[in-house]
């Protein structure tokens, strides 16, 4: 287990002379390790049991740029689209293995190539088969509230609607997301805070590794 | 082609091994240029080293930054598999595509060729051996330096 074995959640009620919608909630996440430093580009999401309302698919990008994937770690609602634009003018090969999305992309220079549709929910680790500084993380996740923690390790959710939420959190390195936090929100709450508490993931050195070829390597 | 009288040592016999092999395996009465060389266990040797070298070289290894060198190796060893008909289907990526817009120089593609025929020496490639295989590898320069190329046709 790489998540932290509970994921500590401290529920902070802030007066806030804000103004907010009836219907809707905001939820401010912080996340953190776990000597309490925030964690950057933490991935969070609030996933409803209710129906998620149906939305039209959304294009993301991740370019690619100076041999690194931009941005490095992505989240997306399953049945989005992703652009791989390819801003650098060599040719990138850009493949995963991982279950959720399987795929091989080559991008050359001047050709745009159609976007992927990640269509299942989970972890897709992504790699460039010629350049193994290059790894990138998308998240798809079954929710369309979800966010990224800026420097400070704090992300805003907004627009939830009315109804319970199992929240999680996930950092580069981690198998898979935190436990959820469960967290009802009713109709004209107050901004709530939680906090998770992550072991912080190690960033790989080189991309995935492809299935059976780790033993040529170095021959 | 002649088959020039060679002093019998360790590597010899290994050669001879292979030959063997090869025309047990009915492949050809004469043994393929690779397998003359000692087959993929020497070239991916040869080839490892060489490009260990020119990826440590500051003069040579621009082309080589953040490349997965495994990759390379491995690529390079399936192609010469190939030309020197060691029975390979080369399934790399095109070497024009693949070297388009690195800027990679004629200095730096010779010092590459440099490389690659002292570690063919050091890997007790004949002479001769050494030749064929340059003759077979000079043809790619075109392909490698200085390639500016658009995408190539979409195939499907």
């Amino acid at each position: 287990m790489r998540w932290a074995a509970t994921a500590w959640a401290a529920v902070s009620i802030a007066a806030s002379t804000m103004p907010i919608c009836a219907a809707a909630a905001t939820l401010r996440i912080r996340v953190l390790d776990l000597a309490g430093r925030p964690l950057k580009d933490a991935v969070v999401y609030a996933v409803p049991d209710s129906p998620v309302p149906s939305t039209k698919p959304r294009t993301a990008i991740i370019d690619q740029v100076h041999r690194q994937f931009a941005p490095q770690v992505n989240v997306v609602q399953v049945g989005t689209y992703v652009d791989f634009p390819n801003s650098d003018n060599i040719l990138h090969s850009v493949y995963s293995f991982s279950p959720a999305k399987t795929f091989v992309l080559r991008l050359y220079a001047g050709r745009t190539e159609p976007p992927i549709r990640f269509d299942k929910p989970g972890i897709v680790v992504m790699g460039c088969q010629i350049h193994d500084s290059m790894i990138a993380w998308l998240l798809v996740v079954n929710t369309p509230y979800f966010g990224k923690t800026g420097a400070d390790g704090s992300v805003v959710l907004r627009h939830l609607r009315v109804g319970h939420y199992r929240v999680h959190a996930w950092d580069v390195g981690m198998r898979k997301a935190s436990p959820p936090h469960n967290l009802p929100i009713v109709a004209g709450a107050p901004p709530r805070q939680i906090t998770f508490r992550l072991k912080a993931g190690r960033m790989p050195q080189h991309g995935p590794t492809m299935p059976g070829m780790s033993a040529h390597h170095g021959m | 082609m002649p088959i020039r009288p060679r002093p019998v040592t360790g590597l010899r016999v290994l050669t001879a091994v292979s030959m063997l092999a090869a025309s047990v395996s009915g492949a050809s009465a004469h043994p393929s240029l690779y397998a003359q060389m000692g087959g993929t266990k020497v070239v991916a040797a040869f080839v490892s080293v060489t490009i260990d070298q020119v990826a440590a070289d500051p003069k040579l290894n621009q082309s080589f930054r953040d490349v997965n060198l495994g990759r390379v190796k491995r690529e390079l060893t399936s192609y010469i598999c190939q030309l020197a008909g060691g029975g390979c289907k080369y399934t790399g990526i095109p070497i024009r595509e693949v070297h388009a817009n690195l800027g990679i120089t004629q200095a730096q593609f010779f010092g590459l060729v440099q490389i690659l025929r002292r570690q063919m020496r050091l890997h007790h490639v004949s002479l001769r051996d050494r030749n064929q295989l340059l003759a077979l590898l000079a043809p790619l320069e075109p392909d490698v330096v200085d390639v500016k190329v658009g995408p190539p046709p979409r195939t499907h």
